[in-house]
C-alpha cells in the first residue's frame, strides 16, 4: 500500500470518530431538547358524540411550527401549532392561522385569521376549538377541535423502548 | 395782616374789584413777604407761557378718530352677513379646486366603505394564484414550502360553521366544564 493511501486512510478513521462524536452530542441534544407534538383532530355532534377522528405526530423543537391543515365541506382552516420556552419550565403554545368559508347563500369566500396562546406543561393536553365551542347544547352545532399534546422526544422514546 | 394766598391770587390775575385791588396794592408796597408771593406768581406764569399752548388739536383728533374706529367695530356686520369681494377669476378657480377636493374625498370614502375584514377573496391574489374558491385555496396552500404538515379532510357532511371565535382550552378544564 502506498504512503499516500495510509495516510488518507488514517485522516478518514480520525474524522468518522470525530463526527462520531458529534453525532452522539446531535442525539443527546435531540433526546433533550426535541419536542413531539401529537394531535388528534375530532369533529363532534350535537350531543358531543365523537362522529370523526385523526390523529398524527409530529418531531419539533421550540419556535418550530407545525402545520394542521382541516378541510371540510366549505372550509378550510390552515393552523400553526408552535411550542416555545423550556422543557423544564412551562411552555407557551400558540395556535395561529387562517380560514376560509364558503356560503352557498352567499358568492365568494369568508377569510378569517386568529392567534391563540396558552401556558402549559409537557404532557398536558389542550384543545382548539377553530371554529369556536357551543357554550349550551345546539341543535344541529357541530364542533371541529384539536386536541394537542406535547411530550419531551426522549419520553416518546422510553415509551416506544 | 397780610392776605391770604387765594386772595393774592385773585389780586395777581387782576379778579378782585379797584377797591380791594388799591388796599392789597398799598399792604404789597408796604410787605416784603406779599412782594416775594407775588414775585413767585409771576415767575409761575413766565415759565407757564414760555412752554407755549398744548396741542389740543392733534389730541382731539386723535380722541375723534378713536371714536369713529369704535363705532364702526361696533357696527360690523355679522360674519354671515360680511360681503366677500375678489376677482372672478379667482373665485372660479377656488371653485374649481373645491370641486376637485370634494370628488377626490367622496371617492375615497367610497373606498374604505369597501373594506370587509371577511371580504371575500374572489379578488385575492397571492403568489400568482388566484383564490376564487377553496380548491384554489388548497392549491396555494399546498405551494407554501412548510416543514411539518399535516392535511385531515373532514367529513363532507355536515356543512360546518362557525360558532363562536376560535378558543384554546386545558382539556382537563374542557372536560370539567363539560
Amino acid at each position: 500500500m502506498k504512503k499516500g493511501s495510509i495516510m488518507l486512510l488514517l485522516i478518514i478513521l480520525l474524522t468518522s470518530e470525530l463526527y462520531a462524536d458529534d453525532l452522539d452530542e446531535i442525539l443527546k441534544y435531540l433526546s433533550d431538547k426535541v419536542l413531539s407534538v401529537h394531535i388528534t383532530a375530532r369533529l363532534l355532534d350535537e350531543d358531543q358524540i365523537i362522529v370523526w377522528d385523526a390523529e398524527s405526530s409530529h418531531i419539533t423543537n421550540m419556535g418550530k411550527a407545525i402545520n394542521i391543515r382541516l378541510v371540510g365541506s366549505g372550509v378550510i382552516i390552515d393552523s400553526y401549532i408552535t411550542p416555545f420556552g423550556n422543557l423544564d419550565e412551562t411552555l407557551v403554545l400558540v395556535a395561529n392561522g387562517e380560514m376560509w368559508f364558503s356560503d352557498q347563500r352567499q358568492e365568494g369566500l369568508r377569510y378569517e385569521s386568529f392567534i391563540k396562546s396558552m401556558p402549559v406543561k409537557a404532557g398536558e393536553k389542550v384543545i382548539f376549538f377553530p371554529l369556536g365551542v357551543a357554550v349550551d347544547s345546539q341543535t344541529n352545532i357541530y364542533t371541529v377541535q384539536l386536541e394537542i399534546e406535547i411530550l419531551p422526544y426522549s419520553e416518546v422514546l422510553k415509551m416506544v423502548k | 395782616m397780610c392776605p391770604d394766598h387765594n386772595l393774592l391770587s385773585a389780586y395777581f390775575d387782576g379778579e378782585l374789584d379797584d377797591r380791594w385791588s388799591k388796599s392789597i396794592e398799598e399792604h404789597v408796597a408796604q410787605c416784603g413777604k406779599c412782594g416775594s408771593k407775588l414775585s413767585q406768581f409771576s415767575d409761575i406764569r413766565s415759565i407757564l407761557l414760555s412752554n407755549g399752548e398744548p396741542e389740543i388739536e392733534k389730541l382731539k383728533n386723535n380722541a375723534w378718530r378713536h371714536i369713529q374706529n369704535r363705532n364702526a367695530y361696533l357696527m360690523r356686520p355679522h360674519f354671515w352677513q360680511r360681503r366677500l369681494q375678489m376677482p372672478i377669476t379667482l373665485a372660479v378657480g377656488l371653485a374649481v379646486v373645491m370641486v376637485i377636493l370634494t370628488l377626490g374625498l367622496a371617492l375615497s370614502i367610497g373606498q374604505n366603505e369597501k373594506y370587509d375584514p371577511f371580504d371575500n377573496v374572489t379578488q385575492m391574489q397571492l403568489s400568482g394564484y388566484e383564490l376564487s374558491s377553496l380548491e384554489d385555496i388548497v392549491k396555494y396552500l399546498d405551494s407554501r414550502e412548510i416543514g411539518f404538515s399535516s392535511t385531515f379532510t373532514l367529513p363532507q357532511e355536515p356543512e360546518l360553521r362557525v360558532i363562536s371565535e376560535p378558543t384554546l382550552i386545558r382539556a382537563a378544564d374542557y372536560k370539567r366544564g363539560r
